[in-house]
């Protein structure tokens, strides 16, 4: 059978760059960054706390997670339930994140009502009551989190893999949210210490996006600029990995009918010069549905319903993780296999996979940013990592830029597949017996949770 | 001062049947091309059950221009996405792209449809791969029956929904290439799909493009296949209970309903109903049992269905030492409360204002734009329906909702579902073990409520 109509050229992309913002700073020292995106029905506003991870005190972990989740329990003005109900009265959604280098809380609101939202998401962010009982129950509530994360296979090796690669000094070798010990330990002081210390409107950005309406600037202000604190000073710590050489670790999951992958590394950050290369190798090792892993491990050879890898940037340092289910016959065929194919010194990257590599990470990015919701929380990423908005137009044009060697030459200096850090999650019998086939003398681990 | 929708909707039909919807917008910096075909699980027959799911992947494994696997690929490294999902009701398929590749994404989906060619390794291979897409979403993961019991309890035996679109590995195993051939020939035909493009597109020129594409697939000559068609089922008496062990981490409840189908004019009133009772921090369960350490969280949801019956759902998690009964009592008396008084003008508000900001933040991307004209178009007849969907839900008044509660949401027609955590046991059967979210730390706890479809 022949095709009916031949397949068509595709013409060139139409030049695109991310969004520019206009940046005031209101008189309390918080900075705004607003962006006007007309059509834009649903505003989003979020606010990022700068406020290092590794600042948690290392019995009290996790009362950032806690703080942020008892926000909008209730305020000093609108106690208990009546905070979320003026909330959802003005159809505002708040959520947030905590991530290695702060909070960020926020709102998504259709853009008319962001008059009336504006005050009340200051008074989540400035004048939470962070109650004793809302306390407990967010305590309880993240404790049962724990115990269904570890009851599932992804949960479980995402644990240990975190164990495998950092130092046991480094807050990233424990989940954000904190481990049952030092969350079962807080108490409502913490969270309002916590507060105090670290929501503060001198290490506070603004962003905003959305069709706004007129006025918003002083809407901004009349709503933000009373919140004062106290000032202190705190500074980012680089993450630290395990000196020690590979781990081979099982976490045994007795059952299991397929066994999760993870293989990587500690890894490096946005301002490394090889950053460039090393985002476009990990697009076409694993980044995209024609990657080499996809290709040999989904598409040729059944393992797995999908296998991806990349690189986590943190403010400095970061992750090179690869992932994937599998069942438990082929999981470690499959983990030989992937890394054979990370090792790119003796099959370094063609051109034309560099090329589609390019064409899908540049070429995505006006796809990717076509709502207010996607620009505001990518320029909050931006503010986390302290770069500027303008970082990302320049990554981009670095990206067009890439060749085959420099992506090639990257991932070699950085990945090592001899060195890779491997965790499986499933039956530990049979994956112990053939990770031993293969010489990777596993060592079986149950990740503190 | 609410936002008033008006999507552009131009509605055209090509030589050979196929029906397409366009609806422009010069701002986008995107175009979405989605297609529904008029074919789901719900359609399968006995022997067959997952091969409308495993077909959807052999869509992806090659045809007269395209190499196996290339058609992802290719959408990939124009900067553009693609993928497809299988439900009970339709199988689609969407591409998302920069204007210069729309014709690359139509030439795509139209050599598929025109020239599908699978071979017996692909089919091995793909079965393997919705296998292990089965063992990862379903097998491997707690609550991972959770769909195949809700169906179990609400729809016989025989009926289109009573198997989940996933399907049985025997009749995977059992899947031909005889059967490839004839679905697509059964299914996959001009006349059994809808054509929706949404976003930037020169208008003047996309449907003489549609038609080079598409024009020349032929219209055969056997009618193209017609979906089952389901009766309405009588609400549920006595509930009905299916009550499981597993090994779970805790226990969980699930209260279900048989509802209207989806395009039944009471289907607004219901969903307004369950957002009154369950939607946010301020909905009266949320007060009621996770603000007073009962639950740790509760949610409600329709299935949004359409052959006879659709499936309404009360889903929640109790608190350590809180029993099911209780949650279950105090869930019933929450509904017969709103049958007997209606929500508060504040309740109805409060569910508008989140129902808004929810529908134009859906809408605010073009691939669930286009997704969303095409469910208009291929349940409801009418694309318009995109326009007109948020005024529907918010011209639904107190009286209603009461009125649902009732009747559709009355307590004495639910069924129940209950988990118990077994701690005891080794899980017995790999089909009822656990897993999750890959992220373990999602930023907050949210209730769990199961999907109906299937991915690429």
């Amino acid at each position: 059978m022949t095709s009916l109509q031949p397949r068509p050229a595709v013409g060139s992309p139409t030049p695109w760059d991310f969004p520019q913002p206009t940046e005031t700073m209101l008189v309390n020292g918080i900075r705004v960054l607003r962006f006007d995106l007309p059509g834009q029905h649903v505003a989003s506003v979020d606010v990022f706390m700068d406020a290092p991870l590794n600042l948690e005190p290392r019995d009290r972990e996790g009362v950032a997670t806690l703080t942020l989740r008892c926000s909008d329990e209730g305020t000093l003005d609108h106690p208990g339930a009546a905070i979320s109900a003026l909330l959802e009265a003005q159809g505002a959604s708040y959520s947030g994140e905590v991530d290695a280098h702060g909070t960020l809380a926020g709102i998504q609101v259709p853009a008319h009502r962001l008059g009336a939202a504006l005050p009340l998401l200051a008074d989540v962010i400035a004048r939470p009551a962070l109650a004793a009982e809302d306390v407990q129950r967010h305590i309880a509530l993240r404790l049962s989190q724990i115990d269904r994360t570890v009851a599932t296979a992804a949960g479980a090796s995402s644990l240990a893999f975190r164990q495998a690669v950092f130092s046991p000094n480094s807050r990233q070798s424990r989940p954000t949210g904190g481990l049952r010990e030092s969350v079962g330990r807080l108490t409502r002081q913490d969270l309002l210490d916590y507060h105090r210390s670290f929501w503060r409107p001198e290490a506070a950005t603004i962003i905003i996006g959305g069709d706004l309406p007129a006025g918003v600037d002083e809407s901004i202000a009349a709503a933000f600029e009373s919140w004062q604190s106290e000032s202190a000073q705190h500074s980012h710590r680089p993450p630290e990995g395990n000196a020690d050489p590979r781990r081979v670790w099982v976490v045994d999951r007795p059952g299991s009918v397929q066994a999760d992958l993870r293989i990587g590394a500690l890894a490096t950050d946005r301002r490394d010069p090889d950053w460039v290369g090393l985002r476009v190798a990990a697009d076409a090792l694993g980044g995209s549905f024609g990657s080499r892993l996809n290709r040999r491990l989904r598409e040729e050879r059944g393992y797995t319903y999908g296998i991806s890898c990349a690189f986590a940037p943190l403010r400095s340092r970061g992750t090179f993780s690869l992932s994937a289910s599998c069942r438990t016959e082929v999981a470690v065929d499959a983990t030989v296999e992937a890394l054979a194919l990370l090792d790119l010194a003796d099959d370094p990257l063609r051109p034309e996979e560099v090329a589609d590599a390019i064409n899908h990470l540049v070429g995505v990015a006006p796809l990717r940013f076509d709502t207010a919701d996607a620009i505001v929380e990518q320029a909050a990423a931006l503010v986390s990592a302290g770069l500027d908005v303008g970082w990302i137009d320049r990554y981009y044009a670095a990206t067009t830029a890439c060749t085959p060697e420099q992506a090639t030459e990257a991932f070699v200096r950085h990945v090592r597949p001899q060195d890779l850090h491997i965790v499986l999650c499933g039956d530990a019998s049979a994956l112990v017996r053939d990770l031993t086939e293969r010489g990777l003398t596993p060592q079986v681990v149950v990740p503190a949770s | 001062m609410a936002v008033v929708l008006d999507y552009p909707i131009i509605e055209r039909t090509t030589s050979n049947g196929l029906r397409v919807i366009l609806s422009p917008d010069a701002s986008a910096p995107s175009v979405a091309v989605n297609l529904w075909y008029r074919v789901g699980s719900a359609d399968e027959s006995d022997g067959a059950k997952g091969f409308a799911h495993l077909f959807e992947h052999l869509m992806f494994q090659g045809s007269a221009g395209l190499a196996p696997s290339e058609h992802l690929a290719l959408i990939q490294a124009v900067g553009g996405t693609a993928n497809a999902t299988t439900s009970f009701d339709r199988t689609n398929y969407f591409n998302t792209v920069p204007p210069h590749a729309l014709d690359l994404a139509l030439w795509a989906e139209a050599d598929r449809l025109g020239s599908l060619m699978v071979d017996q390794l692909n089919l091995d291979t793909q079965r393997e791969v919705v296998k292990e897409e089965k063992r990862q979403r379903y097998d491997n993961v707690p609550y991972g029956d959770q769909l195949e019991l809700l169906l179990e309890l609400n729809f016989p035996d025989g009926h289109p929904y009573a198997l989940p679109t996933i399907g049985l590995v025997a009749d995977l195993e059992a899947a031909s290439l005889t059967h490839v051939r004839d679905f697509h020939a059964a299914w996959y035909r001009p006349t059994g799909v809808t054509l929706v493009i949404a976003g930037k597109m020169d208008t003047d020129t996309v449907m003489s493009r549609v038609e080079r594409y598409f024009g020349g697939i032929s219209a055969s000559a056997s009618p193209v296949g017609v979906p089952v068609v389901a009766e309405p089922l009588p609400p549920h008496h006595n509930v009905p209970r299916a009550s499981v062990l597993r090994h779970v981490p805790r226990a969980s409840l699930q209260l279900c309903w048989r509802t209207p189908p989806v395009t039944h004019p009471d289907h607004p009133a219901v969903v307004i109903a369950l957002a009154v009772l369950g939607a946010g921090q301020s909905s009266r369960l949320h007060l009621d049992l996770v603000r007073t350490d009962r639950a740790e969280v509760v949610g409600g949801q329709d299935f949004g269905l359409s052959r006879g019956n659709s499936l309404g759902l009360i889903a929640s998690r109790p608190c350590e030492d809180v029993a099911l009964t209780e949650l279950e009592a105090r869930i019933c008396e929450a509904i017969e409360q709103l049958a007997s008084t209606g929500p508060s003008e504040a309740e109805l508000a409060r569910v508008a204002a989140n129902t808004e900001r929810e529908w134009l933040a859906l809408l605010a991307q073009v691939e669930h734009r286009a997704d969303a004209l095409n469910e208009f178009a291929t349940l409801f007849g009418d694309p318009h329906g995109v326009n007109t969907w948020l005024a529907r839900l918010q011209s639904v008044t107190a009286a209603d909702v009461a009125k649902i509660c009732a009747t559709w949401l009355n307590p004495d027609a639910r069924a129940v579902l209950e988990y118990h955590p077994d701690p005891a046991a080794l899980p017995l059967d790999p089909a009822e073990l656990d897993g999750d979210p890959l992220d373990e730390d999602p930023a907050d706890p949210d209730v769990a409520l199961v999907t109906d479809e299937e991915s690429a």
